[in-house]
């Protein structure tokens, strides 16, 4: 949240735009920055797997496909969530409010695949075409071992999206002031 | 330069320059989002996926893909499960595999009785099934036959011990879903409707009448046509009979007609299964060299009790 907010608040963005560093770079050196942190987050999860292990002796990742495809889809996902974090950072100085914003984001994306169900609509084309963004179905796959190429191509494509923006917000600002 | 010129006009300079900027963005922005609109477009309709689950369990036969590889005619698959059925996840599981390896041809639509009420007193009404049922209703063209949820499952009847212990439902062990799905959508697929002919002419109960109303309307929504059979008038059971059965008949059958019925056993025909349709007929036990019982109560093929054709 603190992405690009703090340095708007802090007046150091003049600074940092003043080294030899495109826009281009610093929004995805800033975003790598914060996929880093994400991945850090997920880290303690292997421990689990690993006291598993220890504790019953058994293997904890036996079905390796299922393992492994989940943790690719938390990866792309992160990658778009994360990209809509540094996009409502850009948007404003306040850090309070680039959380607000992200995460009414982030909920919509993952909420707007049930509007079929909540308003029980059971056409196949609608279900299937809310189905392709849906961050749960997507899940229900990849944990069971089950990787589909629609997936990689709509959190890659949108994560670019929102990082393009990102760069076009972060252009604004800086010119404006 | 713009320093030299009048603030108006600097003014002015600036304002352009701002309006490009802002064009040139928006235009930017636009080829962008039409660009990602344009990927994922061509990757909903051409996808890959790929099985790397423990012994690809989730992966469909051959048989499966090629049947839905070679389907002419679309297939819609109405799941009428309700939400408190034990399989519903590897019932949409299952069908979700059906539509990615159809090549769009085969739709799913999921119904939650107790959820989409309108919806389905309207299938209940066009399909005829019962409020409890829950079904799997596969159509093509019109032509529609079910699934029950039974069909798809492996159970096992709880022992002693578990029955002690308060289990008195059969426990679900396995799921076949795919077997049971595969085979009615090539049923119907198939085009010609499976025909059963009722062995007439000895007393037994006319096929009409409100007796048989329920055994006739369960085959009927399997998409089998019944037919009554005389065999005192013809000398060959008709080409296309896939199964003859008879109902409790009241005097014995003749020479002849058992004679008839031997060459039916005789024969070849492709999907006919003479041993499931005829082997507990009085007839099939006189051919198989067996006394056949003659007695109304002694005939087990009593209405609903029939092996699946």
């Amino acid at each position: 949240m603190r992405v690009f907010s703090e340095e708007f608040r802090m007046g150091t963005l003049e600074t940092l735009t003043t080294a030899p560093v495109t826009d281009w770079q610093i929004v995805l050196s800033k975003f790598c920055g914060v996929m880093f942190f994400y991945c850090i987050l997920w880290a303690p999860s292997f421990l689990s797997f690993a006291a598993f292990q220890y504790i019953t002796g058994h293997s904890a990742a036996n079905a390796s496909g299922a393992f492994l495809s989940t943790f690719l889809l938390l990866f792309l996902m992160g990658l778009f969530f994360c990209s809509i974090g540094c996009f409502a950072s850009a948007l404003t100085k306040d850090q309070i409010i680039a959380a607000t914003i992200s995460f009414s984001l982030i909920l919509m994306f993952v909420f707007l695949p049930f509007l079929p169900l909540v308003m029980n609509i059971s056409a196949p084309a609608i279900r299937e075409i809310f189905s392709y963004f849906s961050p749960a179905e997507h899940m229900q796959d990849f944990s069971k071992g089950l990787i589909d190429t629609r997936p990689f191509v709509w959190y890659l494509s949108m994560t670019s999206l929102v990082i393009f923006l990102t760069l076009q917000v972060l252009q604004y600002r800086k010119w404006k002031t | 330069m713009a320093n030299s010129l009048p603030p108006e006009a600097t003014r002015k300079v600036v304002k352009i320059k701002r309006f490009q900027i802002s064009v040139n963005v928006l235009i930017q922005t636009g080829v962008f989002l039409v660009i990602v609109a344009m990927v994922n477009y061509m990757s909903f309709r051409h996808f890959k996926r790929w099985d790397f689950s423990r012994n690809r369990k989730y992966e469909l036969s051959s048989q499966t893909k090629n049947v839905l590889k070679n389907m002419k005619k679309p297939v819609r698959a109405i799941i009428f499960f309700s939400s408190a059925t034990e399989i519903i996840p590897d019932v949409n599981g299952l069908l979700r595999e059906y539509e990615f390896a159809s090549n769009k041809k085969f739709k799913t639509e999921v119904v939650d009785p107790y959820r989409n009420l309108s919806r389905a007193q309207e299938l209940q009404t066009k399909y005829r099934f019962g409020t409890n049922e829950n079904i799997l209703i596969l159509d093509i063209d019109g032509k529609s036959k079910f699934v029950n949820a039974g069909d798809m499952v492996i159970t096992e009847e709880p022992d002693q011990m578990q029955v002690m212990l308060g289990q008195t439902q059969p426990r679900i062990t396995g799921f076949k879903g795919e077997q049971a799905v595969t085979s009615a959508m090539m049923e119907l697929i198939d085009g010609k409707p499976n025909k059963v002919y009722f062995v007439g002419g000895h007393g037994e109960p006319n096929l009409e009448s409100p007796d048989l109303k329920f055994f006739n309307e369960s085959l009927k929504r399997q998409n089998i046509q019944i037919s009554p059979l005389l065999l005192l008038n013809q000398n060959n059971i008709p080409e296309d009979c896939r199964a003859p059965h008879h109902l409790r008949s009241e005097t014995r059958f003749l020479r002849i007609r058992i004679e008839t019925a031997r060459r039916f056993l005789g024969q070849k025909r492709p999907g006919v299964h003479p041993a499931q349709s005829f082997c507990r007929h009085p007839a099939a036990l006189q051919l198989h060299g067996e006394p056949g019982d003659r007695s109304p109560a002694g005939s087990r093929h009593q209405a609903g009790q029939f092996p699946p054709v």
